[in-house]
C-alpha cells in the first residue's frame, strides 16, 4: 500500500499493532463490542486472530486491561470520545511492521446501545479486489449479526448498488425492492443532499480518496418518514487508480439523535439542579477519584474539580483527623459505599483547602448503571453551624439547669398537654422523690388530698383555655411528711408560630408569708376587738364623766367658786377630746371591715356629704371649698366621705390666722385609676414631716394651737391602701399644702 | 289592775351605778308613777324573771330597760329568757347601749326589742330616755298579766 507508506508517521505505536503486540497479521477485519465501562463484551474471530490471545483472555475485561498502552494513546482518547459524545469516529493507526515496513490500521468506532463497537482492519495490503470483497463479506456478516449496522457496497463501474434490508429500511424501502444509486440520491433530505453527494464523490475520486464520513437525514421512499443515518466508507481502487468499489457502513441513528436531544435537555436539567443545589455533590469513579463536583462542592472544599483529579478524593479533602492524625482511606465510610455496594450515611470532619476542619453530614450512594456499580455519588452538607448551634443549645441548657437547680424555688416543665417531664433538683430535695415517680401527673402524690382535685381541675382548665400565666396556692408534702404552702406560677413557652410547646413553672414556699399574713389578720381582728371594746368600755365611764360634770355644773354652779368652775371646764373638755379620740380610733379600725363594693360610687356626692358634715366649720371660718367634676369609681362611698372629710377638715383646721381658707378638690385620670388632689392655702407642712403625718397619733401641733386626735390622716392612708393606692402631700414653702391620693377607677 | 301610769312595774337591768342614777333622773323628770326594780347582774335578772313566772300572784312587767352588757349573763341571754316566759313574753324592752357598734342593735332586733337607746354623753340627750319610756307606756296595749282575760 504505497499511498499509506508515504505518510510519515507522526506517532507510531511502539508495538505496531494498535491492540496487541502486533506479532500476527490478520486477513479479515477485527471487531470489538465494548460496554460503556470499556469492558469487552464480544470479539470476532478476526480480532482474535490479530491479537493471538484466546477469547477468554479478552472478553469480560476492559479494553485497558487487555491493551494497557492504548488508554492514554490517541486510540483510547477516540474511544472515550465516541463513548461519551455518541458520535462515530474513525482514525488510522500507523505501526511498524515486523518486516520494518509501515503498517496502517483503519479503525472505525460507532456508538451502539451497549457502548461502542470498534472495527479495525489492516489496510496496508488492501490492494486487491478479492481482499476488499473478502472484507465486504465479513462486514456484511457482522452487519447482519449486529442488526443496527448496515453494510453498503457500490460498484461504480457497473453502477451496482448493494443494500442489505437494514440499509433499505433506512431509506424507507422494503427488503425485496431492488435499488439503484438513484434511490440513494433521491432518498436524501433536500438539506443534506449536496453535502452528502459531495462527500460520496470525494471518496470515489481517485485523486482525493477521501474518507466518506457523514450524517444525513433521509425521507422514506415508501413511508415518507424522516430518519437519521450515519454512514462511513471509503473507495477501493485498483492498481490503475480506478475506483472499483465504494464500501461502507450505515447506521440508523434516529433513536440516538432523539436520545441525544433528550439527553441534552436532561443534562441541562441535571446541570441546573446540581449547579443550584445547596448540598455539595461529588461523583467518584471506581478508583475513588472525583469526576464531578457541583459549585456547592467547590465552595465547600475550596477546590475545583481539576485540583482533585488524578488522586482519590479522600486524599484531597478527608486525609486528616481533627486531632492531626492521618485518616486512612481504608477506614473512610464514604469510600466503603462502592466496594460494599451499600449506601453510607453519617457525619465526618473534612479538611478545607485552607487547612481548617469542618463537620459535614454525608450520604454516599453507589452509582449503578445497568446493574454494574460504576462509582459513588456523595451528597454533603456543611453542618458546622448546626454543630455549633447544638453545642450552644447544650451549653444554654446546662446554664438553665444550673440556674434552675439553684433558685430557691421548686421548678418544673411540662409539655403542651401539662405532662411534666422535668423538675429541678430542689423539687427532689424537698419532696424526696424521683423523676420516675413524679413525671407526668405523678406530682399529685405529694399534694394534700384535700387540695389535689381542686389544683388538678384548675390546672387542666387553664391548659384547655390556653391562657397566659397560671397561678395557684397549695400545700406540698416534704420528705419529712410535713406540708408547706407554695405559691405556684407557670408561664407558657411558645414556638415561632405562637403555639404553646411547654409550660415552665415555679413553686415558691409561702408558708412563712402565710403565717405572717395570718398573724396580721389576727392582729387586725384584735385591733377591731379592741376598738369595739374601746367604743363601749372606754366610752362608758367617759360618758359618766361628761354627764356628771355637766350635772355638777348645772346643779352646783352657784355654789362653786371660780377656780372650781375652771377645773370643771378642764374636766369637761378633757372628756370631750377623749370621746373624739375613741370615735376616730373606731373609724380607723373599721376601714378594713368594709368590703370593696361591686358598684361605683359618685365622688361628687361623697364630697357634698362631707361638706354638709363640715358645714359648721366652713361657716365659722368663712372657708371656700370648690371642686372640679369628680368621677364615679369603685370605692365605698363611706370611704370617699371619710377621705374628703378628713382632708378638707384638716385644710380648714390648719388655716393661716386671719386668712379665710380656700380649698380646691380635683381628680385627674392616670393609667389605671384616678389621682385626687385637695389643695389649700393653709400653713403648709414642713418637708421633714411629710411622711410622719400619716402615722397613728402623730401630731405636729399642741391641742392649744390646733385640736386633733392624730388619727385623721392615718385613717386616710388606711383607706387608700385598702384600695392599693397611695397618699402623699406636697407643700411648697408658703403655698399651703396639696394632699394627693390615688384610687382605682 | 289599774291602767294609766300608776303602779307601773319597770325592771332596769343595769350595772353602772352612774347610769342607774341617770335613768332614775330621767323617769323622775317625766313624773312617772312606777316601781323601778334594779338588777345589776345578768344572772340575777334571769332569776328575777323566772321568779315572777313562778309566782301565781305576780303581775307582768310593764317595761324592761336593758343594758346589753351585764356581768355573768349578757343582754341577749336575758332577752331570750324574757321572750320564753309566760308572763313577760310580750313585755316592751328598751335596749340601752353605749357602744357605737351596730352589733347590739342587730342582737336586740332579733329578739323583738323594738326600742333602742344609745346612751349619749350629753345630759339633756340622756334625759330624753324619760320621754321614750312615757311614750311606750302610754301607747302600750292593755296591761299584760295572767288575769287580763278575766279582768277585761
Amino acid at each position: 500500500m504505497n499511498a499509506g507508506e508515504k505518510i510519515v508517521a507522526a506517532s507510531v505505536a511502539n508495538n505496531g499493532h494498535p491492540f496487541s503486540g502486533g506479532s500476527d497479521f490478520f486477513q479479515g477485519g477485527g471487531f470489538l463490542l465494548h460496554a460503556r465501562n470499556f469492558r469487552i463484551l464480544d470479539i470476532n474471530a478476526g480480532g482474535l486472530r490479530i491479537d493471538g490471545r484466546s477469547r477468554e483472555e479478552i472478553v469480560g475485561r476492559t479494553h485497558w486491561e487487555v491493551w494497557p498502552d492504548t488508554e492514554q494513546a490517541e486510540l483510547g482518547e477516540l474511544m472515550k470520545r465516541v463513548m461519551t459524545s455518541r458520535e462515530a469516529g474513525s482514525m488510522e493507526v500507523r505501526y511498524a511492521r515486523p518486516d520494518g515496513r509501515l503498517g496502517v490500521f483503519d479503525i472505525n468506532i460507532y456508538p451502539v446501545a451497549e457502548g461502542i463497537v470498534v472495527f479495525y482492519s489492516d489496510i496496508t495490503q488492501r490492494n486487491a479486489v478479492e481482499q476488499a470483497l473478502a472484507e465486504s463479506e465479513e462486514r456484511l456478516r457482522l452487519a447482519t449479526e449486529h442488526a443496527e449496522i448496515g453494510f453498503w457496497d457500490v460498484d461504480p463501474v457497473n453502477d451496482i448498488l448493494i443494500w442489505p434490508p437494514r440499509v433499505k429500511a433506512m431509506f424507507g424501502i422494503s427488503p425485496d425492492v431492488p435499488v439503484s444509486m438513484l434511490d440513494f440520491y433521491n432518498g436524501l433530505h433536500p438539506d443534506d443532499q449536496e453535502k452528502t453527494s459531495e462527500a460520496y464523490a470525494g471518496a470515489a475520486d481517485p485523486a482525493r480518496r477521501a474518507i466518506y464520513d457523514v450524517e444525513y437525514r433521509t425521507i422514506g421512499k415508501e413511508d415518507g418518514r424522516l430518519r437519521w443515518v450515519a454512514a462511513k466508507g471509503r473507495g477501493v481502487f485498483d492498481d490503475a487508480g480506478r475506483c472499483i468499489r465504494v464500501v461502507g457502513t450505515a447506521i440508523d441513528i434516529t433513536r440516538r439523535k432523539e436520545a441525544e436531544q433528550a439527553l441534552a435537555s436532561q443534562l441541562q436539567l441535571t446541570k441546573a439542579i446540581t449547579d443550584n443545589a445547596t448540598s455539595a455533590l461529588f461523583i467518584m469513579d471506581d478508583k475513588q477519584q472525583c469526576t464531578f463536583m457541583n459549585p456547592a462542592a467547590e465552595k465547600l472544599t475550596g477546590y475545583r474539580l481539576d485540583d482533585v483529579k488524578g488522586r482519590p478524593l479522600h486524599d484531597a479533602i478527608h486525609h486528616t483527623h481533627p486531632d492531626g492524625t492521618p485518616y486512612p482511606r481504608s477506614e473512610c465510610p464514604i469510600d466503603r459505599a462502592l466496594p460494599e455496594n451499600n449506601q453510607e450515611q453519617g457525619e465526618e470532619v473534612f479538611v478545607h483547602k485552607d487547612g481548617r476542619f469542618y463537620t459535614v453530614a454525608f450520604t454516599a450512594s453507589p452509582l449503578r448503571e445497568k446493574g454494574e456499580t460504576r462509582g459513588t455519588v456523595i451528597e454533603v452538607r456543611d453542618i458546622t453551624r448546626e454543630k455549633k448551634a447544638e453545642q450552644e443549645l447544650r451549653e444554654s441548657e446546662d446554664r438553665f439547669r444550673t440556674m434552675a437547680n439553684n433558685i430557691p424555688q421548686l421548678a418544673w416543665m411540662t409539655d403542651a398537654t401539662g405532662w411534666i417531664f422535668w423538675y429541678n433538683r430542689r423539687w427532689y430535695d424537698y419532696t424526696g422523690t424521683t423523676l420516675e415517680e413524679m413525671q407526668g401527673w405523678g406530682w399529685q402524690k405529694v399534694h394534700h388530698p384535700a387540695h389535689m382535685q381542686r389544683v388538678t381541675d384548675r390546672f387542666k382548665l387553664h391548659l384547655e383555655t390556653g391562657a397566659e400565666g397560671w397561678e395557684d396556692n397549695f400545700p406540698l408534702r416534704s420528705k419529712d411528711g410535713e406540708y408547706r404552702w407554695f405559691l405556684s406560677r407557670a408561664y407558657p413557652i411558645r414556638d415561632d408560630k405562637g403555639d404553646i410547646i411547654r409550660w415552665f413553672g415555679t413553686n415558691t414556699d409561702i408558708t412563712e408569708q402565710r403565717e405572717i399574713e395570718a398573724e396580721l389578720r389576727r392582729a387586725n381582728a384584735d385591733l377591731e376587738q379592741f376598738a369595739y371594746s374601746a367604743s363601749h368600755d372606754l366610752q362608758e365611764p367617759l360618758r359618766s364623766v361628761s354627764i356628771y360634770s355637766e350635772l355638777l355644773d348645772k346643779r352646783y354652779r352657784d355654789r362653786l367658786d371660780g377656780q372650781a368652775l375652771e377645773f370643771l371646764d378642764f374636766l369637761r373638755s378633757g372628756a370631750g377630746r377623749m370621746e373624739k379620740l375613741i370615735h376616730d380610733l373606731l373609724s380607723y379600725s373599721q376601714v378594713l371591715k368594709i368590703e370593696v363594693p361591686d358598684e361605683e360610687a359618685d365622688a361628687g356626692e361623697a364630697l357634698n356629704t362631707s361638706l354638709a358634715n363640715l358645714s359648721e366649720a366652713i361657716a365659722t371660718t368663712n372657708a371656700k371649698v370648690t371642686s372640679d367634676a369628680l368621677p364615679r369609681l369603685r370605692v365605698h362611698r363611706l370611704h370617699l366621705n371619710q377621705l374628703f372629710q378628713n382632708l378638707i377638715g384638716n385644710a380648714i383646721k390648719y388655716r393661716r390666722p386671719d386668712v379665710a381658707p380656700l380649698v380646691h378638690v380635683s381628680a385627674e385620670r392616670e393609667r389605671d385609676g384616678w389621682v385626687f388632689s385637695v389643695s389649700d392655702n393653709g400653713i403648709g407642712i414642713d418637708t421633714q414631716y411629710k411622711e410622719r403625718i400619716f402615722g397613728l397619733f402623730k401630731r405636729l401641733h399642741t391641742g392649744d394651737e390646733y385640736s386633733g386626735t392624730g388619727i385623721g390622716l392615718a385613717i386616710c392612708q388606711r383607706i387608700v391602701e385598702r384600695y392599693h393606692g397611695r397618699i402623699w402631700v406636697e407643700s411648697p414653702r408658703g403655698q399651703g399644702s396639696t394632699f394627693r391620693f390615688t384610687l382605682p377607677a | 289592775m289599774t291602767t294609766g301610769t300608776s303602779h307601773l312595774q319597770i325592771l332596769l337591768a343595769e350595772d353602772n351605778a352612774a347610769d342607774i342614777m341617770l335613768v332614775r333622773e330621767a323617769l323622775k323628770e317625766q313624773h312617772l308613777d312606777c316601781t323601778l326594780h334594779v338588777i345589776s347582774d345578768g344572772a340575777e335578772a334571769i332569776a328575777f324573771l323566772e321568779r315572777l313566772d313562778r309566782d301565781p300572784k305576780a303581775h307582768g312587767l310593764d317595761l324592761l330597760l336593758l343594758d346589753m352588757h351585764l356581768p355573768k349573763c349578757d343582754g341577749e341571754d336575758i332577752l331570750k329568757r324574757l321572750r320564753s316566759t309566760e308572763l313577760n313574753a310580750q313585755t316592751p324592752v328598751i335596749v340601752m347601749t353605749a357602744s357605737a357598734s351596730p352589733r347590739d342593735r342587730v342582737t336586740a332586733e332579733k329578739h323583738a326589742a323594738m326600742h333602742y337607746f344609745n346612751k349619749p354623753s350629753d345630759l339633756s340627750e340622756f334625759m330624753k330616755l324619760g320621754l321614750l319610756v312615757r311614750e311606750i307606756l302610754t301607747n302600750k296595749p292593755a296591761s299584760t298579766d295572767r288575769k287580763r282575760g278575766s279582768a277585761a
